[in-house]
């Protein structure tokens, strides 16, 4: 069994050298469309950028949508009450 | 050496027999514990279980509301295992599981089979036993390893967290669930049905002791390539996750699924326990053994 970290070099290994194999190929192509170069010598940066704007969006959609179970809050609460009576008058409570 | 391999043929129907062993521990719960046994007495009337009280010396008296519990519940039905001081969770499971008396799986002569389970959950009434019988349900219908409850999925959720706690809640979940992938939506969560090997195995594996611990063994539990299945409120109000929002937008709301997010190649399904509850099917095998 590869450990998590293993796992993780080796997908980092083969962006990596992705990324490599297109900067030695724009050495020898030339390409004729304007930004492209641009955009994938910096790849990595755009990359970590991606990661981070995807992190943020997560967090704050999950923190919007977490729920606030009132319902459940409500449906407990009178159900304590119930279990209260009946143990009270089994002399548990 | 030669392997033998001998295949039996079963003159007489096999029975299986259940067991369910609750694992609780409590530090200061004489408010709660009273509530926690009589609704897992209400909604459990038809399962054969046992409650083991893993009380870390609580100054507020738990131990004599315990006492008085088992007065009237039965010393069959209800466990009284104490320990000397605050000595942490995961111990406590570790403690608890050596007292649980269902047996592990075996054939006896009358063709009667046990199989074991484990469950655990909070005393402090963040875990309703309500869940339990979808839980077991969920489990007897795909046999999983594991069956976890989660606060992320469906009408899963909390009451009375602030802000900051959700946000703390919610990016220590992304980080783990970026970091680990364990194929489980609430990795922290602590309401979990376990077979009883699997969850002897994974505890003596495992290293971390404290709030960590959950979140260890559902980790190695996924990548040892037990199953998991996932149980949460149904949900009435669509939840908008960041998948199917980014699919909406692309495609027009006609493909936003109702009732979260579209995972990949998973199964959605109501299970025959009836209540309000829809749970979700994760299978690993079909994800790669260990």
């Amino acid at each position: 069994m590869a450990t998590q970290l293993v796992i993780y070099v080796k997908r980092v290994a083969i962006l990596t050298l992705l990324w490599i194999s297109c900067l030695l190929l724009l050495n020898v192509v030339d390409v004729p469309i304007t930004g492209i170069q641009h955009f994938i010598t910096y790849a990595p940066v755009y990359g970590v950028f991606l990661l981070g704007l995807h992190a943020a969006l997560s967090v704050l959609l999950g923190v919007a949508n977490f729920n606030d179970c009132s319902d459940a809050r409500k449906e407990l609460l009178e159900e304590i009450k119930e279990a209260r009576a009946d143990l009270t008058k089994r002399k548990v409570l | 050496s030669t392997v033998l391999t001998v295949i039996y043929r079963n003159p007489l129907p096999i029975t299986v027999m259940t067991k369910y062993s609750i694992l609780l521990p409590t530090y200061n719960e004489s408010e709660n514990l009273p509530i926690v046994v009589w609704l897992l007495e209400k909604y459990l009337r038809d399962v054969e279980y046992e409650l083991i009280i893993i009380d870390d010396a609580s100054p507020d008296g738990t131990q004599d509301v315990a006492k008085a519990l088992q007065k009237e519940y039965g010393a069959s039905k209800i466990l009284l295992k104490p320990r000397a001081g605050k000595l942490g969770l995961g111990t406590a499971y570790i403690h608890g599981l050596q007292f649980a008396t269902g047996e592990v799986p075996s054939v006896n002569d009358e063709q009667l089979v046990f199989v074991s389970f484990v469950i655990l959950m909070d005393a402090d009434l963040s875990h309703h036993p309500k869940f339990i019988p979808t839980m077991i349900g969920l489990q007897q219908e795909y046999n999983y390893d594991i069956v976890t409850g989660t606060r992320y999925v469906g009408d899963g959720g909390v009451s009375g967290w602030d802000l900051r706690r959700k946000v703390i809640s919610k990016g220590a979940n992304y980080l783990a669930q970026f970091l680990l992938e364990p194929g489980v939506s609430d990795l922290t969560g602590s309401f979990r049905l376990y077979k009883k090997a699997v969850l002897a195995e994974l505890i003596s594996e495992c290293i971390s002791k404290g709030y960590v611990f959950q979140m260890e063994m559902m980790f190695r539990a996924s990548k040892k390539g037990y199953t998991v299945g996932e149980v949460a409120p149904s949900s009435r109000t669509p939840m908008i996750g960041l998948a199917s929002l980014l699919i909406w937008l692309l495609l027009g709301p006609h493909t936003a699924s109702e009732g979260g997010n579209p995972q990949r190649g998973l199964e959605r399904y109501r299970p025959r326990v009836p209540g309000h509850f829809h749970a979700r099917q994760i299978d690993r095998r079909t994800l790669g053994g260990p």
